[in-house]
C-alpha cells in the first residue's frame, strides 16, 4: 500500500468508526431518552407520578415484560421468536400450583414450576433443530397446545389460596426486600444472569453470531443445534421464573394466565432496539424498552385516559420506536 | 505470459479514438462526493459516449461504485455537475436515471427471483390494453424479441431463480433494453460467471455497442477491459488518474496507475522444503457431484484445484471440511485416517476452510473483528470452558491484528466496515486460531485489491513456513500459475489432469477444464 492510500484508508475507517459509535450511543439511549423525556411529560401534569410509591409501583408491572424479555432477547437475538411464552407461563404455573393444592406439596412445588417452564421451552427447541421448522410457527402451534394442557389439568378452574398450604409462598410476589419488592429483585436477577451469558461466555458469543449469519457460524465449527436449544431452554426458564413470580403475587395460578404477554415481550425487546432479524440488540435496551411501556400505561392510568387509548398508545410507540431505529440504520 | 499475448490480441476494436467534436452522451464535470470523514470522489471527470466501452478500474475504494451509484441515481454529487448530451441533469433517484436512459445491471442482481424472464423484463413497464389489463401475448412477444436482440434463445416463461447467474444478467440486459437505455452501466459483470459465459456476454456487449449504446463496464478483471474496451478510466483513492485508449496499453501501465507504483511481484512464490504427507484424500464420492478425488499435499506445498464454476472444487473442499455428506472414499491428516461428519471435526483434526464467499460464509458481519477471530476456537484464547470474557478476545485479536497487520481502528470494529483484504486475514486469524495445519483457500483473493492480493500470498508463504499444507482452488490461473507447487485440474466432478509449477500452462489448464477446447481457444483470441 502506498502511504496515500493508508491514509485515506485510516480516514475513511475513522469516519466510519465515529458513525458507528454516535449509532451505537444512540441505539442504547435512543429509548432511554424518550423514557426520561416521557416520566418529565407526564410528570409536569400528574405530580404523583414521581412518588417513590407509584414508581414501586410500575417497576412491579415492568417486572414481567422484563423476565420475559431477557428470555425473548435471547431467542430474537439468534434470529428466532417465541410465541409461546404466555402459554408455557401459564401452564408452568398451574402446574406447580397443582401439585401445592392437590398433591400436599411444599415450596418444592416452585422448582417444578421452573422445570416445566424449561422442558417447554426445550420441546420448542427441539422441534426447531430436528424438524427444522421456522420457530414462528413451532411457538404458534406449541402456543396452543401448552395452554391447552393448562386449561386440561386444571379443567379450567382457577387454583386459588396457595399460601393456605403453604404460607410462605407469597414471598416471590408481595415481599418487599429493602425498599425494592421481591418482583423488581426477580427482574433484576434475570437481567444480571443474562446480561453475563451474554457477555462473558461462549453461548453469548454464539447467540449473536448465529443470529448475525448463521452459515458462517457453522462454518466455524459451531455445533448450532445444542446453542439454539439452549436459548430455547433458557427461555422456558424465564417463563418459569415468571410463573413463581405472578403465581406467587396473585396467590393463585390459573390456565388463561398471561395471555397474549408474548406479544408485551416481544415489544419490550424491539422497543429496546433489538433487531427482529437477529444478530444485533443488548438487555439494557430490552429492560427500557419494558420499563417505557410499564410508564406509558402508569401515566395515562393516572392522567385517567381509558385503557382503550393505551392500547392504541402502546401500538403506536411500537411502530414509532422501530421507525425511529430504522431511520438511524439508513443513516449510517 | 498469456497476459501479454491477450495484451496484443485484443484492444484493437474499433471506435477506441473518438473525434473531439461529438458531444458526448453523458459526461461528469469535477464532481466530488464526501461522506461523514472521507471523500469518495474527489474533482473526477468522466465522459462517455455512444457506441463505445469505457471501463472503470481501481481497486477497491478507489471510487468505482460511488461513481456508478452517481451515475444511477442512487447518490447525489456535493459538487459538480452531470451533463447528458451536453445539457446539465439532476439525477435525484434511480427512477430518474432510468427516465434518462440511464440503466445499471448491480453486481447484486435486482431481479424478482420467483416471477419469470418475461415478467421481469417488463416489470413496471408492461404493455396495457384498453381498461388497465396487462396484455400478456405482447409482453412475451416483446420480451422474446428483446432476448433474440441480444442473440440469446431463451424462453422468457422461464422462472427467474431456475436461471444460472449469466442468464440473470442477460434478462437484467434486456430490461434496460425496454427501459430504452442509451447508457448500459454493467457492475462486475464477470465476478461470478465462467469464462465461456463471459465471452457470450461480451459478445452482446459488442452488439449493443453496434447499435449505438454507450457502455460503462466495471471490472476487477484487466482481462475484460482488454476484451471489449475502449478507453479505460483510472481512479485511485477517489481521484481522477488518467483516461486512456487500451489500445496500446498494458495491464502492467494499468495496474502501475491503478496501485501507484510498480507491481514488480504480484506472485512472490517462495521455494520452501516441501516435508511429509499432511493431507490426502482418497476416492472422495459425493453422488452426482464429486466423483473418485484423489490426491495429497504435502507440508510446505501449495496444491490447487483448477477448472471452471461448477466443476465440483468447491464441493471437494466442502465435503473434507464435514459440510457435505460423503458417499465413499477416505481422509487421512498426517497417516491417520479421521471421520469427519460435521465441520467441528474437521477442525479437530487440524483443517480450516476459508470459504469462498467470505461474507456469506466466512464472517459475522455485525460482529466484531474479535468475536469472528474467536468464533472457531474460544478454547484457544485462553478462557476456562463455556466461558469468553471480553478481555480474552480482545487481547487473542490484538496479537493477530498486529501479525497478520489487519488494518482495524480497533479489535471492536464491526468486519462489515474492513476492506475485502482485511476482512480475509480476520477468516485467516480465525483459523490460525484454532492451529490448523491444513488449510483450505477457496477463492482466496476474489474481490481483494491487487496490492492486498501479494499480501495474503506472503501469509500463504508463511503459513506453509510454519509447517502448513495448502490446498488453493482458484478461477484466477494466474494466481494457480504463481502460487501452486502442483495444479489438478478439475472437469465435471473429476480430476482430469495433473501438472506441476513449472510443466503448467494457462492453455494446457484450459483446455483439460473446458470440455470443448476450440471455445477456450476462442475466447483468449
Amino acid at each position: 500500500m502506498t502511504s496515500r492510500t493508508s491514509t485515506a484508508e485510516s480516514t475513511a475507517v475513522a469516519g466510519e468508526q465515529r458513525r458507528i459509535r454516535i449509532g451505537s450511543v444512540w441505539a442504547t439511549f435512543g429509548p432511554l431518552l424518550s423514557l426520561i423525556i416521557l416520566s418529565l411529560l407526564i410528570w409536569s401534569q400528574e405530580s404523583v407520578f414521581m412518588t417513590s410509591g407509584n414508581w414501586t409501583n410500575i417497576a412491579r408491572q415492568a417486572a414481567l415484560m422484563a423476565i420475559l424479555g431477557v428470555g425473548m432477547t435471547f431467542v430474537i437475538l439468534t434470529g428466532g421468536i417465541d410465541l409461546s411464552v404466555g402459554s408455557i407461563l401459564a401452564l408452568s404455573a398451574v402446574s406447580g400450583a397443582l401439585l401445592i393444592d392437590r398433591h400436599g406439596w411444599g415450596m418444592e412445588a416452585v422448582l417444578v414450576t421452573l422445570g416445566v417452564g424449561m422442558l417447554c421451552g426445550l420441546i420448542n427447541g427441539l422441534i426447531i433443530t430436528i424438524g427444522r421448522i421456522p420457530p414462528f410457527i413451532v411457538t404458534l402451534g406449541t402456543m396452543q397446545i401448552f395452554r391447552g394442557v393448562a386449561s386440561e389439568i386444571t379443567a379450567g378452574e382457577p387454583i386459588s389460596f396457595l399460601t393456605a398450604s403453604v404460607p410462605n409462598f407469597n414471598i416471590f410476589g408481595t415481599r418487599n426486600l429493602g425498599p425494592f419488592p421481591a418482583p423488581v429483585i426477580i427482574a433484576f436477577c434475570t437481567f444480571v444472569v443474562g446480561f453475563l451469558i451474554l457477555r462473558y461466555t461462549r453461548l453469548g458469543l454464539y447467540v449473536f453470531a448465529i443470529g448475525g449469519n448463521e452459515t458462517a457460524t457453522r462454518f466455524s465449527g459451531v455445533q448450532i443445534n445444542r446453542y439454539k436449544l439452549a436459548v430455547y431452554t433458557f427461555m422456558g426458564l424465564c417463563c418459569g421464573v415468571a410463573a413463581v413470580m405472578l403465581s406467587s403475587r396473585l396467590n393463585s395460578a390459573k390456565a388463561d394466565f398471561a395471555t397474549g404477554e408474548e406479544l408485551n415481550a416481544i415489544a419490550a425487546v424491539v422497543i429496546g432496539g433489538t433487531s427482529l432479524f437477529g444478530g444485533e440488540g443488548t438487555l439494557v435496551g430490552t429492560m427500557i424498552g419494558a420499563l417505557l411501556m410499564a410508564v406509558i400505561r402508569n401515566g395515562l392510568t393516572l392522567m385517567h385516559i381509558s385503557a382503550f387509548y393505551q392500547q392504541i398508545v402502546i401500538g403506536a410507540v411500537i411502530i414509532l420506536a422501530v421507525l425511529v431505529d430504522q431511520l438511524r440504520r439508513r443513516k449510517s | 505470459m498469456t497476459e501479454t499475448l491477450r495484451d496484443q490480441g485484443a484492444g484493437a476494436s474499433p471506435g477506441g479514438v473518438q473525434s473531439p467534436a461529438r458531444t458526448p452522451v453523458l459526461e461528469l464535470r469535477n464532481v466530488s462526493k464526501r461522506f461523514p470523514g472521507v471523500v469518495a470522489l474527489d474533482d473526477v471527470s468522466f465522459d462517455l459516449f455512444a457506441g463505445e466501452v469505457h471501463v472503470l478500474v481501481g481497486e477497491n475504494g478507489a471510487g468505482k461504485s460511488t461513481l456508478v451509484k452517481l451515475l444511477s441515481g442512487i447518490y447525489q454529487p456535493d459538487e459538480g455537475e452531470i451533463l447528458m448530451d451536453g445539457a446539465p441533469i439532476v439525477l435525484r433517484d434511480p427512477h430518474a436515471a432510468q427516465t434518462h436512459g440511464i440503466s445499471t445491471v448491480h453486481q447484486e442482481l435486482n431481479l424478482v427471483p420467483h416471477l419469470d424472464v418475461g415478467k421481469n423484463i417488463y416489470l413496471g413497464r408492461e404493455p396495457m390494453r384498453a381498461g388497465g389489463v396487462i396484455d400478456w401475448s405482447a409482453l412475451y412477444r416483446g420480451a422474446k424479441e428483446q432476448l433474440l436482440r441480444l442473440n440469446i434463445g431463451l424462453d422468457p416463461h422461464h422462472r427467474v431463480s431456475t436461471l444460472g447467474v449469466a442468464l440473470q444478467q442477460m434478462t437484467e440486459i434486456a430490461k434496460a433494453l425496454v427501459a430504452e437505455a442509451r447508457v448500459l452501466i454493467l457492475d462486475e459483470p464477470t465476478a461470478a460467471i465462467t469464462a465461456e459465459e463471459a465471452e457470450q456476454l461480451f459478445q452482446i456487449v459488442d452488439l449493443l455497442k453496434a447499435q449505438g449504446t454507450a457502455i460503462i463496464l466495471i471490472s476487477h478483471h484487466l482481462e475484460d477491459a482488454t476484451r471489449v474496451g475502449d478507453r479505460a478510466t483510472v481512479l485511485r483513492d477517489g481521484r481522477y488518474v488518467d483516461t486512456v485508449p487500451m489500445a496500446g496499453t498494458s495491464h502492467r501501465d494499468l495496474i502501475r496507475m491503478m496501485v501507484g507504483r510498480d507491481l514488480t511481484q504480484q506472485y512472490p512464490k517462495e521455494d520452501i522444503p516441501i516435508g511429509a504427507v499432511a493431507l490426502e484424500v482418497d476416492g472422495l464420492t459425493r453422488h452426482g457431484v464429486i466423483e473418485d478425488i484423489s490426491f495429497q499435499v504435502r507440508t510446505g506445498e501449495i496444491v490447487a484445484l483448477a477448472g471452471l464454476v461448477g466443476a465440483g472444487r468447491s464441493e471437494v473442499a466442502r465435503a473434507i471440511f464435514g459440510i457435505d455428506p460423503l458417499d465413499g472414499g477416505t481422509i487421512r491428516v498426517a497417516g491417520q485416517e479421521v471421520k469427519i461428519g460435521t465441520p467441528g471435526e474437521a477442525i479437530e483434526s487440524g483443517i480450516a476452510l476459508l470459504p469462498e464467499d467470505r461474507k456469506q460464509q466466512g464472517l459475522v458481519l455485525l460482529l466484531p473483528v474479535a468475536d469472528n477471530i474467536a468464533m472457531a476456537a474460544p478454547g484457544q484464547t485462553g478462557a476456562p470452558r463455556g466461558l469468553l470474557p471480553p478481555m480474552a478476545k480482545l487481547r487473542t485479536a490484538r496479537r493477530y491484528i498486529e501479525s497478520l497487520k489487519i488494518k482495524t481502528p480497533s479489535p471492536r470494529q464491526r468486519v462489515m466496515y474492513l476492506s475485502g483484504g482485511n476482512q480475509q486475514k480476520v477468516v485467516l486469524a480465525k483459523w490460525m486460531l484454532t492451529h490448523a495445519s491444513i488449510f483450505i483457500f477457496d477463492e482466496p483473493t476474489r474481490g481483494i485489491d491487487v496490492g492486498a492480493k501479494v499480501e495474503v500470498y506472503r501469509l500463504m508463504n508463511e503459513l506453509l513456513r510454519g509447517g502448513a499444507a495448502i490446498v488453493m482452488i482458484s478461477s484466477e490461473l494466474p494466481e494457480v500459475l504463481g502460487m501452486a507447487d502442483r495444479i489438478m485440474v478439475m472437469r465435471e466432478g473429476r480430476i482430469v489432469a495433473e501438472f506441476d509449477h513449472a510443466s503448467a500452462t494457462q492453455e494446457a489448464i484450459m483446455s483439460h477444464a473446458a470440455a470443448q477446447t476450440h471455445e477456450v481457444e476462442e475466447a483468449a483470441a
